[in-house]
């Protein structure tokens, strides 16, 4: 299989065969895995149902933690009752915020490409099947689109927050998700791309900050970088083309995500929302990356 | 690198590194121990430094029992460890210039033991850098057949016809300084047959096999 090291090595296959990014990409995963199209689909296909489920089980009134405060619950209401438009966007966030907080509360899961950010993808996804009625099995593909263009950042950045900020897993995630929406809306592979390189400036330099389990301030990022990915699809489905080319803008997002980390995240001292005096008040047992 | 790693695995929260990394890092210890284990010493390092029975620490305890990362078991695993009979401990260590969540095992079963360091390294993804002081990479990215032996070299030569017939495979060796521990690591994108292993171990000088299964 063609490795993707850089976009254009997942874009330009896709190209060649005409095919759309997710399909392609599931193509080489079978070549690189030596499994049939069927097993490697439905695993992706069990991965959905585990979101769907997440956000179900997490849009319930008694789901809270100590920081967090039942914020799927609440949206849901703040959607159902008008006071927000019932949206894309706005069932995006509600989504990936459920998800994000059911993380939180240990919940089950499907990292993408963390738990810190399992719910920006999900939240995209399952929000647009809704509004634009998109079968189970278009929403896999555009799964695999996402995936597709996740692994770049992998080989040439990291996908942890340790290492790289906030931006590896947020940022990471929204592009993903960017990406993905645009292959469900039937964008060709170079737009998934232009979304994903759009999507990517977002999140520059973003610090990793977390308190409590992985829940402030990562659940409400989840929503926001939701948004962030819904923007970005928006944009490039109506031609919006990244000025920076997707491959110089990978290696942008992944020196920026190092090089801030190493100034910011470090174990011995607290950065971001960590620092205020709420987060210090808290049992220190309680913060860690 | 796989669209699974981004995508990815079916785990319980709240992070990646901590839930299904530290289950597949132990996880990794399991298979390349090969037979039922006896005691497991756990020295952490960096982040992994919790003995909360957080969630760290399930995940941790549910790898050696060989739970997979969506297994419900996890919730249990401690319980499960005191009922298992195997004898299990923390310790605490530091380790220059390691990656925050590592952990040094001490891993011990009826006919082999060693010690190995590994990290989770996010999204789930985990790296054993060390066993017995030998350097190697096992990852999940390959199917991985660990073989102990007296001379590495010798053991690489007599391997190799016998996974002749394996494609886009790797073999390598690693070697500690005092030469005590020598290990033949092979590495492939396909199965490896429970056959070859068995043919493996049969071979003079070889000690131990252990595995470690690509992640699917």
């Amino acid at each position: 299989m063609p490795a993707y090291y850089k976009i254009t090595d997942a874009v330009r296959p896709a190209e060649e065969r005409g095919l759309s990014l997710g399909r392609s990409v599931l193509i080489d995963e079978c070549e690189e895995s030596r499994l049939d199209e069927q097993t490697v689909f439905d695993k992706m296909k069990k991965q959905l149902l585990v979101m769907r489920q997440a956000v179900e089980d997490a849009s319930k009134p008694e789901v809270k933690g100590p920081l967090y405060y039942g914020d799927a619950y609440k949206i849901k209401q703040g959607i159902e009752k008008g006071v927000i438009p019932n949206d894309m966007t706005a069932r995006a966030v509600q989504k990936a915020i459920a998800v994000n907080g059911w993380n939180s509360l240990s919940g089950k899961v499907v990292a993408t490409p963390t738990g810190g950010s399992c719910g920006i993808l999900p939240g995209v996804l399952l929000a647009a099947q809704e509004e634009w009625g998109c079968s189970d099995d278009d929403v896999v593909y555009a799964m695999f689109a996402g995936a597709g263009m996740g692994i770049p950042i992998a080989y040439n950045g990291t996908l942890s927050g340790s290492v790289g900020g906030c931006q590896a897993e947020c940022g990471s995630a929204s592009a993903m998700a960017a990406a993905a929406l645009v292959d469900l809306r039937g964008g060709s592979p170079r737009q998934c791309a232009d979304a994903f390189a759009i999507a990517c400036k977002a999140s520059l330099g973003l610090i990793c900050d977390p308190i409590g389990t992985v829940s402030c301030p990562c659940v409400k990022r989840n929503g926001m970088f939701a948004a962030v990915a819904i923007s970005a699809a928006y944009m490039a489905l109506s031609g919006v083309e990244s000025i920076i080319p997707p491959d110089e803008m990978l290696m942008a997002f992944c020196s920026v995500s190092l090089e801030v980390a190493k100034k910011f995240n470090k174990l011995e001292y607290r950065v971001g929302v960590q620092t205020t005096p709420f987060a210090m008040n808290l049992d220190p047992k309680a913060t860690h990356h | 690198m796989r669209v699974f790693e981004l995508i990815g695995p079916i785990m319980f929260g709240p992070s990646s590194s901590h839930t299904a990394g530290a289950d597949r890092l132990s996880r990794a210890m399991y298979q390349i121990l090969n037979e039922p284990l006896r005691s497991a010493k756990l020295d952490l390092h960096g982040s992994f430094r919790v003995r909360d029975s957080g969630q760290v620490n399930k995940a941790l305890v549910a790898g050696l029992l060989g739970f997979d990362t969506d297994d419900d078991r996890i919730n249990n695993s401690h319980a499960l460890m005191a009922q298992s009979g195997i004898d299990f401990s923390y310790g605490d260590v530091f380790i220059e210039g390691a990656h925050n969540n590592t952990v040094r095992y001490h891993i011990a079963g009826d006919s082999f033991s060693f010690t190995a360091t590994g990290a989770s390294v996010g999204g789930g993804m985990i790296e054993v850098s060390d066993i017995n002081g030998a350097k190697l990479s096992v990852t999940g990215d390959y199917n991985s057949l660990l073989v102990f032996c007296d001379n590495a070299e010798k053991t690489l030569e007599a391997l190799e016809p016998l996974c002749a017939d394996l494609p886009e495979k790797s073999l390598e060796t690693a070697v500690n300084e005092d030469g005590s521990c020598q290990i033949v690591l092979l590495k492939t994108s396909y199965p490896i047959p429970d056959a070859l292993e068995a043919r493996v171990k049969a071979l003079p000088g070889v000690v131990h096999v252990g595995r470690h299964a690509r992640f699917d």
